[in-house]
């Protein structure tokens, strides 16, 4: 069977190098990062699914998935919103410093 | 005497010596004399304690002590002992870290002579290098850097070839080296690369670029460098040719004439290598480098001598590197004497400068006439011997070449002479003062052994014979005045009785008619009385020779390495054009970074 | 120019990826990789790593929830290396933000409804998110969802009364005193038995509210210090208006 949660996950990280190499708007690029930071959480969230298991939690029996890629997700997903907020805090700071946010102008102004 | 006294004396006394003498200030110059006399005063008391020993700092270090170690560490110990002397008057700047830097190298070269493996033989040569970077440091740092590309040069050349033998033998001494483990065809490269690493240092063709721009640093050290450590790089092709490899290996690659062919090659670029040092020379108007390709030549001398591997051609060989660590030392000395009282460095403006320093001036004419292989000198006897070598086995490439530099030879040193010392005083110069006495001194103490050698070879002939013997080439015939080979010889008693009748005879002439003293000024002037006139002509010495030989002049080895690195500075520019300054350029980079580690990773795999 | 080469990049990428991905079955089995180390007794058992924490996660810490015990009780020096990462966020977009002079905007009121509607639901949306960090050892959830549902309700606030500011002082008090009882839970657990984050309270019976020894303490305070630093966060970003 095809692995959509692969292929979606991948297609999510692809997407976000794109968005992060191409644009020119500051914002649009924070975007991209977040949304190569969601891709890569889906991924490895993905690698743990067994087929026909439920959830971690040991008050119902039978096969269980495998608890520990959500453990280092959910630490990771801490980390990339406090990531996207220092991120997107320094946006508002060059934007109240130049006047703008596309990335030319900022680095014309620069040199 | 053990190995910790032999080491001690001879490696850690300058090292010591090097770190007192750092806080010496203005009497750094003269502690460090001090040391090294102590360690001449024991080199002369121990002459015939040889064995091998080894010492345990940590790391084992084989030492060995025979007669060839000796020879070379005579030669060594005279020239810093001198050199360190001349700059006790010389007034140099921050005079502790000259001391020091020279004590190290001092320290480093006995290192290397005193090694019996590899090991501590390359530790004790980059020490040695280094101190030599540090010092031509000192006065300019565009030369330091052409020097420090070929040292390090060289030094990668060694590690090559010392690394193939440490990869069949398992072990670095100098004896475990023909224990058969090597496979035959292996050695060329092992020689090649040796030989090419410690000819880097005695300024061989094509490496010798660094030479003049290295020997324009301050002159006792530099009078170290040429006199001193590059003998090193002959004791090092000595050792790896003859000592390590053996005189059957190298013939047994097939023999040219008698000579191995293993070596023949290297005869050839000695030979190259004297006649390009000897007619540079002849052009150069800066006197530190004309005495630069100078040695650049005579070390062509004593390379022809190492390849062509018959007792008379090694005997002439080293007897030449003997001779000349004394006569241009001297030279070098002379030359910085002179620039100390003028402060100019350029023959085209010195002139007459005999008659304000006339014991200078005897010096260095005495140590011209070993340069140019007058009869009556040491040089003579050496060059001599490598010329019966060259001839006796009808070598027509090699001995050509010889002679032809040896009239060059004779062309730059009367350059020198008539440049320097003779002819018109200039002006500003009529007070220049005679060198002061520890200038003198220590040009005493180089000239002496050249005068007695000259007239006494046979001591020197006996080092050389049982270093010969030692090592399995041969021997000589010699006896205390002369030297005799297969088609003919050399007798100094002969030479020497010769000139003094003839001096006899000339002084008698010179007192019985009535001669007389003609001055500068006695000269036809067509009946003007200028105050004072140009008489010397001394700028651009040689032009209708160098018209001459202008054809062959326009090739120069400077302007091709030069176009060598403009052509790679040219390309490093155009790659530095990837930082744009864009951070978007460098998530690309990152991108397609990515992409390469999975494309790796799944050719690895899959 | 460079949009073609992104594209083409992005393009190669997402092929590469996805082909050695494919490979990889999707939900077939738990990995059998790697194998369990003890460090305590040295000795490598033959489970898989998932599949140890799994049989012996309820003997072990008390909790049912297994993702819970990973984190807070296997993993937990982890957990307080990571509250660290949140703080320093908070505290550098604090700083980035600074603002010295107050600016007045004039700003329009929100419509009754929004406003009573939000007044009602504040309190749901705290209590809703206290009880998933209170539950962590038993639901699925934990201290970070908590506080990040805590936070939006604050969020809630911001967006219904323009002229609403949550009090910086009290926010970093809240802040602290739950970042402190995480460390001196740990230090108690290390003078007592050896171990950083020893679990030293009783285990008591699994799916009830008051079991898994130190799990309920640590979660309770990491979910306040997460809803406090995401709330002050949203704070610094709103802007200082009169």
């Amino acid at each position: 069977m095809i692995q959509y949660y692969y292929l979606g996950s991948i297609a999510l990280i692809a997407i976000g190098m794109y968005i992060v190499i191409a644009k020119r708007n500051l914002i649009k690029i924070i975007l991209g990062l977040d949304i190569m930071d969601t891709g890569v959480n889906l991924l490895f969230i993905s690698i743990g699914y067994v087929k026909n298991a439920t959830a971690p939690i040991e008050n119902v029996p039978g096969p269980y998935v495998d608890p520990i890629p959500q453990a280092l997700v959910l630490t990771a997903i801490v980390i990339g919103v406090s990531v996207m907020a220092l991120a997107l805090s320094i946006a508002i700071g060059i934007y109240k410093k130049t006047g703008t946010l596309e990335l030319d102008e900022i680095l014309g102004v620069k040199k | 005497m053990d190995a910790l006294t032999l080491f001690g004396i001879f490696v850690l006394l300058p090292l010591v010596g090097a770190l007192v003498s750092y806080f010496g200030k203005k009497y750094a110059p003269i502690i460090a004399v001090i040391f090294t006399g102590i360690s001449g005063i024991f080199l002369y008391l121990w002459y015939g304690n040889f064995g091998s020993y080894t010492i345990d700092i940590g790391v084992k270090l084989n030492l060995t002590f025979d007669i060839t170690t000796w020879f070379f560490m005579l030669m060594m110990n005279t020239v810093i002992f001198s050199s360190l002397l001349f700059s006790v008057s010389s007034k140099l700047k921050r005079a502790g870290g000259f001391a020091t830097l020279m004590l190290l190298g001092f320290a480093g070269a006995n290192g290397v002579l005193l090694a019996r493996d590899f090991l501590s033989l390359y530790l004790f040569w980059e020490l040695m290098s280094w101190s030599i970077y540090l010092l031509v440091l000192r006065t300019s740092g565009e030369y330091a850097r052409r020097y420090l590309l070929f040292g390090v040069l060289s030094a990668y050349l060694l590690i090559m070839g010392i690394g193939i033998i440490y990869y069949y033998t398992g072990s670095f001494l100098y004896a475990d080296a023909l224990s058969g483990a090597i496979p035959h065809a292996i050695w060329p490269w092992i020689l090649t690369f040796l030989i090419l690493g410690f000819g880097i240092k005695m300024a061989i063709v094509p490496f010798h670029v660094w030479a003049p721009y290295a020997y324009s640093s301050e002159q006792p050290f530099v009078a170290f460098l040429s006199g001193g450590l590059s003998k090193l790089g002959a004791f090092g092709i000595f050792m790896s040719m003859y000592s390590i490899a053996g005189i059957s290996l190298l013939q047994s690659f097939g023999t040219f004439r008698g000579v191995s062919l293993m070596g023949y090659p290297f005869a050839l670029l000695g030979a190259a290598t004297a006649f390009i040092g000897t007619i540079l020379a002849i052009f150069q108007d800066d006197i530190r480098k004309l005495l630069a390709y100078s040695s650049i030549g005579q070390l062509g001398y004593v390379m022809i001598g190492l390849g062509l591997g018959t007792p008379l051609a090694i005997g002439g060989a080293m007897f030449h590197a003997f001779n000349h660590a004394f006569f241009k030392s001297l030279l070098f000395l002379g030359a910085g004497a002179v620039i100390y009282r003028t402060g100019k460095y350029k023959i085209s403006e010195m002139g007459g400068l005999g008659y304000r320093m006339p014991f200078t001036f005897m010096f260095v004419l005495f140590a011209i006439f070993a340069l140019a292989g007058i009869p009556l000198t040491s040089g003579f006897i050496s060059k001599w011997m490598l010329y019966e070598a060259a001839i006796s086995r009808k070598f027509v490439i090699v001995a050509p070449l010889m002679l032809i530099a040896s009239v060059g030879a004779y062309l730059y040193s009367y350059r020198i002479l008539y440049g320097v010392f003779l002819g018109q005083l200039k002006d500003e110069d009529k007070n220049v003062k005679e060198a002061p006495g520890p200038m003198l001194a220590a040009m005493f103490i180089l000239m002496v052994p050249l005068v007695i050698f000259s007239i006494v070879p046979g001591w020197i002939l006996g080092w050389i014979n049982k270093i010969l013997v030692e090592n399995g080439i041969g021997k000589l015939n010699y006896t205390t005045f002369s030297y005799s080979s297969a088609i003919g010889g050399a007798n100094m008693a002969v030479f020497w009785i010769a000139f003094i009748l003839l001096l006899i005879f000339a002084m008698l002439m010179f007192m019985a008619k009535k001669a007389r003293v003609v001055d500068q000024y006695d000269n036809y002037l067509a009946g003007e009385a200028p105050p004072s006139v140009a008489l010397h002509a001394a700028h651009n010495y040689y032009k209708p020779l160098r018209d001459t030989w202008a054809p062959l002049l326009k090739h120069s080895i400077d302007r091709a390495y030069e176009k060598f690195s403009k052509f790679f500075a040219g390309g490093f520019y155009e790659i530095k054009r990837i930082y744009t300054g864009n951070p978007q350029d460098y998530a690309a980079y990152l991108g397609i970074a990515f992409l390469a580690f999975l494309l790796v990773g799944w050719w690895l795999l899959w | 120019m460079k949009k073609a080469l992104a594209i083409v990049l992005a393009i190669l990428i997402f092929i590469v990826f996805a082909l050695a991905f494919v490979k990889i079955p999707f939900g077939e089995k738990m990995s059998t990789y790697p194998h369990y180390y003890n460090p305590i007794t040295n000795q490598t058992s033959n489970m898989s790593l998932p599949q140890h924490y799994l049989t012996y996660g309820k003997n072990d810490t008390g909790a049912t929830n297994m993702v819970t015990a990973i984190v807070v009780d296997y993993r937990g020096f982890d957990t307080l290396g990571e509250v660290t990462v949140l703080f320093l966020a908070s505290t550098g977009v604090g700083s980035l933000m600074y603002v010295e002079n107050k600016v007045k905007k004039k700003v329009r009121r929100s419509n009754a409804v929004v406003e009573t509607g939000s007044k009602l639901l504040f309190g749901f949306i705290i209590l809703f998110g206290a009880y998933i960090f209170i539950h962590g050892h038993l639901t699925p959830g934990g201290g970070f969802p908590g506080g990040a549902v805590i936070a939006s309700a604050f969020l809630l606030l911001y967006l219904a009364y323009p002229k609403f500011h949550a009090k910086h002082e009290k926010l970093s008090v809240s802040e602290s005193i739950a970042g402190l009882t995480f460390v001196i839970v740990g230090l108690i657990g290390l003078i007592i038995a050896g171990y950083f984050l020893y679990n030293f309270l009783p285990f008591g019976l699994p799916t009830y509210l008051f079991s898994a020894g130190v799990i309920p303490l640590i979660y309770v305070a990491i979910g306040v210090k997460v809803g406090s630093e995401l709330t002050a966060i949203v704070d610094s970003m709103m802007g200082v208006r009169e």
